[in-house]
Formats: C-alpha cells, structure tokens, sequence
C-alpha cells in the first residue's frame, strides 16, 4: 500500500482478489443450474414450453431471473463489506460511488457467462454436469486473464471488471467492454438458437 | 356434429432408424371425449408432445381448431390446456401459489384460480405446499392448471399414472363433466378399462400405427357372443370345456351327446369376450398390460 492510496479501495482489491476469479463465476454456474433444475426433474420443460409462449421469452425469463440473483448476491456483498468494514475501522472517506461502480461492472461483466452457462444448464439436464463445467473452466481464470484470452473468456471478465484499475492487466477499458458486449451477443444468438431449434428436452 | 377441432395428417415421428409414430391420422371432434389407448411405447406421448408442438413431426401435418400448428402454434396454445405425464410443482409454493405461477404466465383473470380449485376439489388444501400433497392431489393440480385458461381443447397424458383405484375414480369422474363446460378432451391411457369409462370417441394405437378410430360404441359391437376356442385338450384337464357356438341346438345337442356318452356335465355358461380381450387381440400385446 502506497501513501495516498484509499483504505477502501484497497481492501475493495482484496474482495475482488476472492469474488472476481473465484466466487462469482462458480456462484453464476450455481444459480444458472439451479433455475434449470426444476425443469429438467419430472419434465417441467414439458409443461412451460406447452404453455402459449415464445420460446424465447422463456429463455430470457430465465436468464433474467439468474440476473436477479446475481445482482442481490452482489447487494449483499456490497453491504457486507461497508459494514464490516466500519467495524474493522478503515480509515478514509468511504468512496461509495466507486465501490458501486466496481460491483455494476462486475455484474455487468457476469452476462457473457450466464447465458454461456445457461446454455450449458439447459442441455445437461442434471445439476453436477454444468457446475463441473463452472468449476473446471473457472480454476484456470486467473491464470487466463494474464492472457489477451483473458477478456474474451466469459470466466474472467467479471473478475477483470470488478478490479480496480491499477489492479488490473487491462489496457483498454473500451476495447474490454466492446469484446465483452460482443460475447454477450455471440452468446445471446448462440443460446437463443440453441434453445428455440431444440428437438427433445 | 362434423365439427372438427384437432386433424392430423400421416403424422410420423422418427427417431433414427426406430418409427414412433408412423402415419397417423387423428380426427377429435368438438364435444368428444377421445380416448387415445395404446400399450406403454407404442408412441402416445410422442404423438401428444408433436400436438403440443413439444418436438417437430419428421414427416405430416397437425391442424387444430382449423390452423396449421406450424404456422400458428402461440394462438393454438392459447386455447389449449395441457398435462403431460406427472406435472412437477414449486414444491414450497403452495396449490395455489403454483396456479398463480401459471395464471400469471399466461395472463389470466385472477378469480379462475378458485374456480379450477373448486373444480378439481382442491380448494381446502389450496394452501398447503404442493409437496405434501399425494398424487392424487398433485395429479388434480395438474389438470386444474390445464383447466386454468379455460381451453376448448384439453390434452391430457396418462392422467391417472400411478393413481390408487380411488384417485382414478375422482379423476374419470371430472373429466366426463369437462364437455358440458364446453371442452373437448383427449385423454391418453394404456388402460383399456379406463377409456371405457369415461371416452365417446376411442383412437387405438399399436408400434405407432393407428390400428382403430370409432366410437366407444362401435369398439363394444366387436364384442359378439362368443366363446373362445383354447384347445380342448388342456381344457380337459381343467374340467373346462370351451366351445365357440351357442345356438341353443347346438347347446343341447352336444350337452346330450356329452351326457349320452357319459360325461357329467353339470354347468352350461356363456362367456362373453371382455374388452380387455379384443383390445389384445387388435394390439397383438399382452406384456405391456
């Protein structure tokens, strides 16, 4: 820590050190599983795609239910650390705009993989199959952010997004929120053609 | 009466090399209770979930309530209501939580989730999570939030699966008053006995082939008097004798010639084939039964 530097922010960098690599991207791949799973025990599927609606509505649906929860899992962090952080007694005027930024850009980041994982949670039809995928893919994350993969790696962006600049191996946040927004699209029309033309679910 | 509501056209479904459905020509008219029967695997719930537009024919075409289900499949749905095979709930929402689920789905008046309660007798349970429920109720659920939308058509896979003599009954019971309020249904079974109860109209399908399309009543006028030949030898064994005629001179005379050559016959019956009977006999199975 450098004098001059913010208390917060730097204690912000240490939750995103756990939450960017590690929590957020499994946690996405919890949650997408788990809007999926009611379905695929006893044939849900059946029963919400037989009801008069788009089945790309229903695909949306899903996917913005598991932005819901993302986004309350994120407001609870965010409270959690100012108020732990009180306690411990950080010095420093609390940047409260800043720290909001990090966590709508980390949420923002998150899309690109939770509609990949979505994705993956509708064909797999069980609950261990998509998480092993989130797990397996996320470990590496760290490692792969270093990379120029890095920021076209649905399972490092939220990360990326979530760390405060200096933090960050990023040289270009316009060119890293231009490719994330590209994958959300690639991934969007993947997903969305992936499940309208499915055959059997 | 030749109002038709559901039409298909040489409908066939396959799957690799294996046909599950092959060439089917339905006809449901409105009013009518169909009975869709078949033994398990011989491609009933395929042929529903093609009408459901739930998977894609390989070859043929679907039309209900005169529109083509390729073409129109959001406005078909909206007047059907649906239940296939055992219907999964929101197991800590409660029965009426789980229809409000779906009213609001499909954006329904809010006074039809107690009517469709009432109708299926749920109402006094309706707030008890779904996940106490026992079949029977969950079943109910199931055909209540079919009913949710009031559909002209409602389709109805195996709805009495797994359901103890009694659930049947209740089930059998509420769909045959479902055409006075206005709906046609098809109901799907492999249970021959259930379909005579409650069905107008019967469709039998065999290895995916319709083997029988006709009234209920014309399925009972197979059913001549007539007993069966089983090999007299075995049934000597038995003491049994089986003939296939019964004339009354025929009776008599081979009762005297039985007497007469000194065997005691001490009971002429007639046996009547049961149902149960021509439907193995038209099927070919008997395993699956």
């Amino acid at each position: 820590m450098q004098p001059g530097d913010n208390e917060w922010i730097e204690a912000w960098t240490q939750v995103a050190l756990f939450m960017g690599p590690f929590v957020l991207p499994i946690l996405v791949g919890v949650l997408t599983a788990l809007v999926c799973r009611n379905e695929h025990v006893g044939g849900g599927w059946k029963q919400l795609l037989a009801l008069p609606i788009k089945y790309s509505d229903i695909f949306l649906g899903k996917f913005l239910t598991v932005v819901k929860m993302v986004v309350i899992s994120m407001v609870i962090l965010l409270i959690l650390f100012i108020g732990f952080g009180y306690v411990k007694g950080i010095e420093g005027s609390l940047p409260l705009f800043t720290i909001f930024g990090f966590v709508l850009r980390g949420i923002f980041a998150c899309l690109p993989l939770i509609l990949l994982q979505l994705t993956i949670s509708i064909r797999a039809k069980t609950f261990g199959i998509p998480l092993a995928v989130s797990i397996v893919f996320t470990l590496p994350a760290i490692i792969i952010a270093s990379t120029p993969l890095g920021q076209i790696y649905p399972w490092t962006q939220p990360m990326l997004a979530m760390s405060p600049e200096d933090e960050s191996p990023i040289q270009s946040y316009w060119l890293f929120y231009s490719l994330v927004i590209g994958t959300f699209v690639v991934l969007l029309i993947y997903g969305l053609r992936n499940f309208v033309k499915r055959d059997t679910i | 009466m030749n109002d038709q509501i559901l039409m298909t056209n040489d409908l066939t479904k396959k799957y690799k090399k294996h046909t599950s459905v092959d060439g089917l020509n339905l006809r449901i008219e409105r009013g009518q209770i169909y009975g869709f029967l078949g033994p398990n695997g011989a491609g009933k719930t395929t042929t529903i979930r093609m009408l459901l537009g739930l998977i894609k024919p390989t070859k043929g075409n679907i039309e209900i309530f005169g529109q083509s289900l390729k073409k129109n499949r959001l406005q078909i749905l909206q007047q059907i209501g649906s239940l296939v095979e055992s219907p999964t709930y929101y197991g800590n929402l409660t029965g009426r939580e789980n229809l409000e689920a779906v009213r609001r789905l499909r954006d329904l008046p809010e006074k039809r989730v107690n009517e469709v309660l009432e109708m299926v007798r749920l109402s006094k349970v309706a707030n008890r999570l779904t996940k106490e429920y026992s079949l029977g109720m969950k079943q109910r659920l199931g055909i209540a939030a079919a009913m949710l939308s009031n559909p002209d058509l409602l389709i109805l896979d195996e709805p009495t699966n797994g359901l103890d003599p009694s659930g049947i009954q209740e089930i059998r019971e509420l769909i045959k008053e479902l055409p006075e309020a206005g709906m046609s249904v098809l109901v799907s079974s492999h249970l021959l006995s259930e379909i005579d109860q409650m069905a107008t109209q019967v469709g039998i399908i065999n290895n995916g082939k319709m083997i029988f399309q006709d009234s209920i009543e014309r399925l009972r006028q197979k059913q001549k008097p007539l007993l069966k030949e089983q090999g007299i030898k075995a049934d000597l064994q038995n003491d049994f004798l089986w003939l296939s005629q019964t004339e009354p001179a025929f009776v008599s005379d081979m009762n005297a010639s039985l007497v007469h050559s000194g065997v005691s016959v001490y009971r002429l019956e007639e046996v009547k084939r049961t149902l149960e009977d021509i439907f193995l006999e038209l099927t070919g199975t008997e395993g699956s039964l």
